[in-house]
């Protein structure tokens, strides 16, 4: 048997599905399961396949750096709360006396031209109005989040790279904001 | 310094004592949130979501479970808010291009890692959940029942059915 066939119960009745949560919760196999040919080589797939299930739950993850002095910036100062959420505007670099702010919408724009100005990459159809644009993870830091649609046969890395750095040019030409993340999901391929 | 003291100092406004508490479970937190999210940024700010959320519900935190638990309660429900809110998009692989130095085992293993994570962001975000906090975390499914306010023997048919989602999606490697 092959494990596609995981829908599916072996000759001797038993369920593939059940085996694999033996195997999965690490529980002892009945008396049937030991004795039983089919079974026990479907075990023997199984375990090999739950192997990188084990290998992702022991690969090492690492905690962004500053996570701890972030999260405590958050709660201590009530004006960073809900950073992360949308935002009408964002505060440009200091040039002297008081503030200025952009609004989202024209970050939004200079995206879509900046999208624009990369070869072959459209807009994807869903943000036709618009870019996303929002604000966070840090109160600081500017997430663009943009859908793009490429050209069948390109290199979707290769374009999702240009985009990225299409809009990050875009935006520290004009606005002269720096800490600029683009996440560029490719929603379409067009022909 | 024991736990509960700590909370108990939280809860009365310490800031210090909680940054103590974030620092004993950011990891913890950051990981489920990766994990569900499948996304480092997001991940990152749902896990500071989930920390920020738990400062301001600590008064009624009457600690029956451990600050531990609750947490994973809380990052999880944050998890599956964002889940349902999104689009749901695949990112795309660019550590696999990345692979050129592995040896011909890690770069199978890291492989198949990638076609696990493939198969996990395939489930819907309920059965995602509960399988990360059990495959992955090793909760119990009492815990995970508690984690997210189901019922024991829906959890158990959450993560059956994910279980079979992801070896239908791991065909053919035997």
């Amino acid at each position: 048997m092959g494990v596609s066939a995981y829908g599916e119960r072996l000759a001797c009745g038993t369920a593939v599905a059940d085996l694999l949560d033996h195997v999965a919760d690490d529980r002892p196999v009945e008396a049937h399961h030991r004795d039983c040919v089919d079974c026990r080589a479907t075990l023997a797939e199984l375990v090999q396949v739950w192997t990188a299930v084990h290998r992702l739950a022991g690969e090492p993850v690492a905690v962004p750096p500053g996570f701890t002095s972030k999260v405590r910036r958050r709660i201590a100062n009530p004006l960073a709360r809900g950073v992360a959420r949308p935002r009408a505007w964002v505060p440009l670099p200091a040039t002297g006396p008081g503030v200025t702010h952009l609004d989202v919408t024209a970050i939004a724009r200079m995206v879509e031209l900046a999208v624009a100005s990369v070869p072959g990459v459209a807009m994807g159809s869903a943000t036709a109005a618009g870019a996303r644009v929002r604000v966070g993870p840090a109160p600081d830091r500017l997430t663009v989040s943009v859908e793009i649609q490429v050209p069948y046969g390109d290199d979707l890395i290769a374009a999702a790279h240009a985009v990225r750095l299409a809009v990050i040019v875009q935006l520290l030409a004009v606005a002269g904001l720096e800490d600029v993340s683009v996440d560029v999901a490719v929603t379409g391929i067009v022909e | 310094m024991d736990e509960a003291w700590l909370v108990r100092l939280a809860q009365r406004g310490d800031l210090d004592a909680f940054e103590a508490l974030v620092r004993r479970h950011r990891q913890q937190v950051y990981r489920v949130a990766l994990r569900v999210l499948g996304d480092p940024i997001e991940a990152e700010d749902a896990a500071q979501d989930a920390f920020v959320q738990a400062w301001r519900a600590l008064p009624r935190f009457r600690g029956d479970a451990a600050f531990g638990t609750w947490m994973y309660r809380v990052v999880t429900n944050g998890c599956l808010n964002r889940l349902r809110d999104r689009r749901r998009t695949d990112p795309l692989p660019d550590v696999l291009r990345a692979a050129g130095t592995d040896t011909a085992d890690s770069a199978i293993a890291r492989v198949q890692i990638a076609d696990v994570k493939r198969a996990v962001a395939n489930l819907t975000p309920e059965q995602r959940a509960a399988w990360v906090l059990r495959e992955l975390e090793g909760l119990t499914y009492e815990q995970i029942a508690d984690a997210l306010d189901l019922s024991l023997s829906a959890v158990k048919a959450r993560i059956h059915r994910a279980r079979q989602e992801i070896l239908h999606e791991l065909r053919g490697w035997a």
